[in-house]
């Protein structure tokens, strides 16, 4: 079966970027922003739709402009057979694949410290990485509805949390706006950008070849990314409203600190619903990068059908989920270091420059 | 072994297990894709599932394999000091 005849329809679209976006804000991302940004996270938060939208916008039209191609084909197209290879196997193996064990990592890893303490990491690895490949197997349409179904949930649990957790909040933790200036503020929204808005260069992979009306699919992808986006604005203001911005950046899994604190007579251990929501989002997003990761090596090596290769990639991601991040100090370096400047390049300075590059060979006839 | 400290023969369980996975799956595979004649299928596919099977063997024997996001850092540390040089000047 060709994987190119599935057609999400755009509510499937847009349940996918929300689940996408939503998926590392919910937890992971507090923590990082708060680092850099301290009480003016929030101001951070608010501006991430204003910077993800023209990005989302740049690839549109760069996708529109290369009808019925993936990413990869863009690259052979744009930068010829050769540089284009290169360049497409750097983005499918260390973008997409190297994200997926991490991912895997993640939450095993939170699965581990908060729930399962005498669990082996590897047991946990185990079942998200069959859940990741059976997912596959299904194809895309099927983690494309099963999104359309948790969008719902995810967002209504979520709101219900916060909304139960407003008694909690102390308004002086927002107090000095804007103390070092506007520079801590770039920090945090350069690594903001690079967990929420350049990965959704991965949409690319499916967006204008697997779906119906390219044009209208965009706003879904638009109304995606801000759905997401506003969620993560949500829980990053109520993470340093109630718990300030020191313990938030202090702990790594501060919404779920926060919604510990949530006591309301019957109502207690919500914190429970935010593990679901983020479990949930996070695989959705997993289940993307691997779903990119095997979509790029088989069109890389001219393979029609990428099911073929899930089984034996899955073992080799089920490996690496307990080689690539060996503590968590490395999550933190890989993080800042490692995985900002590599979606960068591929996000933000390889889509315009191919823009620009297509633009310039359709005006002098050569596309 | 990596996998549980303290159970001896946890490794060698692993390994079968392994085993077994790889020719299950070389068995439901290999002769769809022979009877459709995909040849250049079935070397990718060898080739990742040797890979797979070398690095979880090794993985298993408690040998240290090489880290590919320290590949990453090694590339991006000179640009991420370039960029933090511009903004905390």
């Amino acid at each position: 079966m060709d994987a190119n005849k599935i057609k999400l329809s755009d509510h499937q679209v847009f349940a996918l970027a929300a689940n996408f976006t939503m998926g590392t804000s919910i937890i992971a991302v507090t923590a990082t922003i708060a680092d850099y940004a301290k009480q003016d996270a929030w101001l951070v938060a608010l501006i991430a739709p204003f910077i993800g939208l023209p990005f989302i916008w740049i690839y549109h039209s760069l996708m529109k402009l290369h009808p019925g191609k993936t990413l990869i084909e863009v690259y052979y197209a744009v930068f010829g057979k050769f540089i284009g290879w290169i360049l497409a196997f750097l983005f499918s193996v260390f973008v997409c694949f190297v994200s997926t064990p991490s991912v895997t990592f993640y939450i095993g890893n939170f699965v581990q410290t908060q729930y399962m303490t005498e669990t082996p990491l590897y047991a946990l690895f185990f079942i998200f990485v069959i859940c990741l490949m059976v997912a596959l197997l299904y194809g895309l349409e099927a983690v494309a509805r099963s999104a359309e179904i948790s969008v719902v949930i995810v967002s209504g649990l979520i709101i219900f949390a916060m909304l139960m957790n407003l008694p909690n909040i102390h308004p002086k933790n927002l107090m000095p706006v804007l103390e070092e200036g506007f520079t801590p503020i770039i920090k945090a929204s350069i690594q903001l950008a690079s967990v929420l808005t350049w990965p959704c260069i991965l949409f690319t992979m499916f967006y204008p070849i697997n779906t119906d009306n390219t044009n209208k699919t965009r706003n879904s992808l638009f109304f995606g990314y801000t759905w997401g986006t506003i969620i993560n604005l949500i829980i990053v203001t109520m993470s340093v409203l109630v718990l300030g911005s020191t313990i938030a950046s202090n702990s790594q899994y501060s919404t779920y600190l926060m919604a510990k604190e949530i006591s309301l007579g019957v109502i207690n251990r919500v914190e429970a619903i935010i593990s679901f929501s983020w479990i949930v989002t996070e695989t959705v997003r997993n289940i993307l990068y691997f779903y990119a990761a095997a979509v790029g090596i088989s069109r890389l090596f001219g393979i029609s059908d990428y099911k073929k290769i899930i089984l034996p990639l899955g073992l080799v991601c089920l490996v690496y989920a307990g080689v690539n991040y060996p503590d968590s100090y490395y999550v933190g370096k890989y993080d800042t270091i490692g995985w900002t400047t590599e979606i960068g390049v591929y996000g933000f300075v390889l889509p315009i420059l191919m823009l620009i590059i297509t633009k310039i060979k359709i005006k002098i006839g050569r596309l | 072994m990596i996998f549980v400290k303290g159970k001896k023969n946890m490794g060698i369980m692993l390994i079968i297990l392994l085993g077994v996975f790889t020719i299950v799956l070389c068995m439901v595979e290999v002769p769809k894709m022979l009877s459709a004649k995909e040849y250049k299928e079935m070397i990718v596919f060898f080739i990742i599932l040797s890979f797979g099977v070398i690095t979880a063997v090794l993985k298993i024997l408690g040998v240290q394999l090489p880290n590919p996001q320290g590949v990453v850092i090694f590339v991006n540390q000179p640009i991420v000091d370039i960029i933090k040089g511009v903004l905390e000047k």
